[in-house]
């Protein structure tokens, strides 16, 4: 906004071309200044935006000990294993707002959602312990159960080894049976015990207020981030001090944080972690049938920073900042484990050696697997400075970064980040970069621990700090990658990036890195569109600009500077569920839109349209029929709440005024929970609440044709033809490895998807109506997981009445009708093949596929508001509630509760 | 690399870093250059954003970039 304040400021008249030329420089230069705080241009003040990211990490390599297999030769019986566990995969969406309510006040609004899964470290061992506790059928690993203490050698339930008197790991070849001789040999390899996290989900709020005086600003930002074992608030306070003719800008900021871990060890992992040294904060959880270690905390972190930019000269501009972080309270990891070995004093006597033989080894008979604990406090100090110097001849800019990091842990590190930033033609910038990334180990850190404690209880861990967790250990990591980035139109801009990620110890700045069995890589996706809501000039659905009802709005907005009013559309306010339903009458028009479906189940469970009670006989028989020889457990955790979150991206194209291309990308986010019916005869069932689960992630990605078929007198008719690609997981699973979750949880169908629609639209005075058929016809046999789900045939007509220039009410009657599931994903299986016939059965009525679709209707009620000038005239609001009047389920199924539908629409 | 060496690069970085700055006045009518997008800090917040979260949650000095944000045991 300086800009502004600058050439109003500027005499309006005698304006030689020379002066103009000046002004121009100086409007470009002021309008630089903002961005030199870190707050980049491109953060603009005006602005929406959404953005998909994709995270995939490699496989880990897991090993294991063959010894028990192996004839002969046992010194090498430590081998490597297909790891069939999924590696961490991350879905995350960023929507943000920006806009100024005044000249001075900058309001914005960011949310973020993030969906992961897969395996991840708990605690590292040697490869002999059997930590991964993998099933091998024929050598090849079929399933695996992280075992935190289990030894496979030994089939006992307690880690135990050989090791040198430096702690290094001994593989003892022969035997470890009383009288046999020992051999040893050093083989053995360390590796990371995996365990396996079912799909979780995290969201994040917050919103910022700014202002601006002339030369500072402040902004101040409260938000929260929500998972379900860890909640987050947190708030912080930014200024921004230009001085020195504004050739130099200082910032600085104060961040408070204060989070609090709710973490509930899974059964498996519970029964294996030991707490031993442990101080408090955990405890335990009985849910009826299993019990559940669960652990609490609360941590406070304050943040501040100093940085200073500043202009060089006119191509180049530098930076060098300073930040401080303080945290205090509960600093570690739940989820992470240390193993602790019990040395034996004499061991050798137990093999019944002479105590003076092997005296240069140590032998453990027993260890735990203990919590990690971190100290409780933790100061951290960083150091920075950029160069960023622009290239006239290229069109291009180059930037470097580096970064030293210091914390009373004892870790150091230091990034090293450049950057080539090249302008293409046609509104292309294409920006390589490449980092590089080191830091020495926690002074705390180690891959396991030994105990020395006579009484076998881990006393001497008491008052020990510890970790194994591979971010606290010396490593080294090389990344690089690429953003393009495309102008589409004036103020609409999407940007595509890719980073690939290689962790390696030897990378490490010394070469001394704590160990290659934590290497790793990863890639990630990003793709974002970003529309600068002043630049864009819009088309959108204008009103004749004569009356003002909307005075408040306008006040709000700024009146209408930038109002261009246009032909009013036919179909002014769809019902903002209705999908399909507006057509671009110009040709070479643009519109973006965004849409927001939510529905509910968690009514009574339905039989056709009947309530049953779930602890009946005939529920239990019917709704999770059984299959093979199953005798328990067989809706033994039928869904109590089901909820699907749908954010739908819209960007529709007209190349002429009787077609329109639509690309529609989605994203797909579920939750339910459950009850567990915790014993047999169900009479006596004790329900308790199970933890939501979640599934989701990137949807299936639509594209479509609009062709209008007539027009004329207020009315219109188009068609719409189109398909969905299967880029949806289908494959989304619970912490065992081969039970997928149900097809509701699933984030896309895994098959293309044929989706017809006819839709007419008309409107006479401040009335308007219309109606609309459409289908989804599956067009495969089945999905790569055998199964299909049903298609859809859907009818819906609705009124609306515009109340005034900006409000309008409608009013929809829809029903649906959807065929139920062919075909069915393979069933939650034991891991042991021997077992596994007698083990099938459905956890839930919704695992079932006989119980999906239905025949439903539905009211809708909706309200419209569309912003008629000033600086948003033509954004469109959208909501409508969903409330069922009739549900008959195919099988078995919760009661719809009712469904919500917002959408935002922009045309240009 | 001995500690030192670390330090003393770190030092010559900001030597040169300040020498630039040598009183050199730069008008607003000669910062047309400075004004281009890709001349801003940071021109893609949202890639950005998007990689430091990342990184913070892999690297043991990631988090300091990012300031005051929530997520915790996510994507560990």
């Amino acid at each position: 906004m300086a800009a502004t304040k600058l050439s109003s400021a500027a005499p309006e008249n005698r304006l030689s071309p020379d002066f103009s030329r000046a002004m121009q420089a100086l409007c470009l230069s002021a309008m630089a200044l903002p961005g030199m705080l870190g707050q980049a241009r491109a953060d603009s003040d005006q602005e929406a935006g959404y953005q998909y990211s994709h995270y995939e990490e490699g496989n880990r390599e897991i090993y294991t000990d063959f010894s028990a297999t192996l004839k002969g030769d046992k010194t090498n019986s430590i081998g490597k294993v297909g790891n069939l566990f999924h590696p961490i995969t991350v879905d995350s969406e960023h929507g943000f707002f920006r806009f100024r309510p005044t000249e001075e006040v900058r309001f914005a609004v960011d949310y973020k959602q993030d969906l992961w899964s897969g395996a991840s470290p708990i605690s590292t061992l040697p490869a002999s312990a059997g930590g991964n506790n993998p099933h091998l059928v024929n050598g090849i690993m079929t399933g695996a159960t992280p075992l935190l203490k289990r030894n496979t050698a030994t089939k006992t339930n307690v880690i135990s080894g050989f090791f040198t008197d430096q702690g290094q790991p001994l593989l003892e070849t022969l035997a470890t049976a009383k009288g046999k001789p020992l051999q040893f040999s050093n083989a053995d390899r360390l590796q990371q015990t995996l365990g396996y996290a079912s799909p979780e989900m995290r969201n994040q709020i917050d919103f910022k207020l700014g202002y601006d005086w002339r030369q500072t600003s402040l902004d101040w930002r409260a938000g929260a981030s929500i998972e379900r074992d860890y909640t987050s608030r947190y708030s912080d306070l930014n200024g921004r001090l230009d001085f020195n003719q504004k050739m130099s800008t200082l910032n600085f900021g104060l961040g408070y944080t204060n989070s609090d871990t709710h973490a509930i060890l899974d059964e498996g992992s519970s029964m294996h972690t030991s707490t031993a040294g442990y101080p408090g904060q955990y405890g335990y959880i009985a849910d009826g049938q299993t019990q559940s270690l669960l652990i609490t905390g609360n941590r406070q972190d304050g943040n501040l920073h100093l940085g200073l930019s500043h202009i060089l000269n006119k191509n180049a501009l530098a930076t060098a900042g300073f930040a401080y972080t303080y945290s205090a309270g509960y600093l570690s990891n739940a989820y992470k484990d240390v193993s602790v070995f019990l040395l034996t004093p004499d061991w050798q006597k137990s093999f019944g050696l002479p105590s003076t033989a092997f005296s240069n080894i140590q032998y453990a008979a027993s260890g735990v697997s203990a919590l990690e604990k971190r100290p409780d406090q933790r100061n951290q100090l960083s150091w920075d400075g950029s160069y960023t110097h622009y290239l006239e001849p290229l069109d291009a800019s180059a930037q470097l970064r580096y970064n030293f990091f210091h914390d009373d842990w004892g870790i150091n590190a230091h990034t090293f980040d450049g950057e080539w930033r090249q302008s293409l033609p046609a509104g292309w910038t294409m920006t390589p970069h490449v980092r590089y990334y080191s830091q020495s180990a926690a002074s705390f850190y180690a891959p396991y621990l030994f105990s020395t404690d006579p009484s076998g209880n881990f006393k001497d861990l008491a008052h020990r700090v510890f970790s194994s967790d591979q971010r606290l250990a010396a490593f080294g990591a090389l990344s690089g990658g690429v953003i393009l980035s495309k102008r589409i139109a004036d103020g609409l801009d999407i940007d595509l990036g890719f980073e690939y990620y290689t962790r390696a110890s030897a990378l490490q700045i010394t070469g001394a890195g704590s160990g290659d069995y934590m290497n790793y890589h990863y890639y990630t996706g990003n793709a974002g569109i970003r529309a600068n809501l002043e630049q864009l000039s819009h088309v959108g659905a204008g009103f004749d600009a004569d009356d003002n009802a909307l005075g408040w709005l306008n006040s709000l907005f700024g009146a209408g500077q930038n109002s261009s009013p246009s032909q009013r559309p036919i179909a002014p306010a769809a019902p903002a569920g209705v999908q399909f339903s507006r057509m671009l009458q110009q040709s070479g028009a643009y519109a973006l839109g965004y849409r927001f479906l939510h529905d509910n189940q968690d009514g009574a469970m339905l039989h056709g349209s009947q309530a049953v009670n779930i602890l009946s006989p005939s529920f239990i028989n019917k709704a999770c029929p059984l299959t093979a020889n199953a005798k328990t457990g067989a809706c033994s955790l039928p869904p109590s709440g089901n909820s699907h979150n749908v954010h739908q991206l819209e960007l529709l194209y007209a190349p002429t005024a009787w077609l329109n291309l639509l690309i529609m990308p989605q994203f797909v986010s579920s939750y339910q929970n459950s009850d567990m019916i915790g014993s047999t005869p169900r009479t006596l069932a004790h329900i308790e609440t199970r933890d939501y689960q979640y599934g989701g992630g990137l949807g299936d990605l639509g594209s479509y044709a609009l062709l209008k078929l007539w027009s004329g007198g207020g009315q219109q008719l188009h068609i719409g033809q189109g398909f969905t690609a299967p880029t949806g997981a289908i494959d989304n699973k619970s912490g065992i490895p081969n039970n997928y979750y149900a097809y509701n949880l699933q984030a896309g169908s895994g098959t293309w998807d044929y989706k017809p629609s006819l839709t007419y639209s008309g409107n006479f005075d401040a009335w308007y109506w219309g109606g609309q058929v459409n289908g989804t016809v599956r067009m495969q046999n089945h999905n790569d997981l055998n199964y299909r789900l049903g298609d859809i045939v859907q009818g819906s007509a609705w009124g609306g009445y515009q109340w005034n220039r900006w409000l309008s009410g409608t009013l929809r009657a829809v029903y649906t009708a959807q065929s139920r599931i062919s075909g069915a994903h393979p069933l939650n299986v034991s891991a042991n093949p021997k077992v596994a016939a007698d083990n099938i059965y459905y956890y839930g009525s919704n695992d079932a596929p006989q119980n999906y679709g239905g025949d439903f209707a539905d009211l809708g009620f909706g309200l419209s508001v569309t912003i008629p000038d000033g600086k948003f005239a033509g954004h469109k609001l959208s909501f409508e509630w969903l409330q069922p009047v009739y549900t008959y389920f195919n099988g078995y199924q919760l009661d719809r509760t009712g469904a919500l539908a917002a959408s935002w629409s922009f045309g240009f | 690399m001995p500690k030192k060496l670390n330090n003393a690069l770190f030092y010559i970085f900001l030597l040169f870093i300040f020498s630039q700055t040598a009183c050199q006045t730069v008008p607003p009518w000669e910062r047309g250059n400075l004004a281009k997008p890709i001349m801003q800090l940071s021109p893609y917040p949202g890639q950005t954003a998007a990689q430091n979260h990342i990184h913070a949650s892999r690297e043991a000095a990631g988090a300091m970039s990012s300031g005051a944000e929530g997520g915790g045991c996510g994507c560990n």
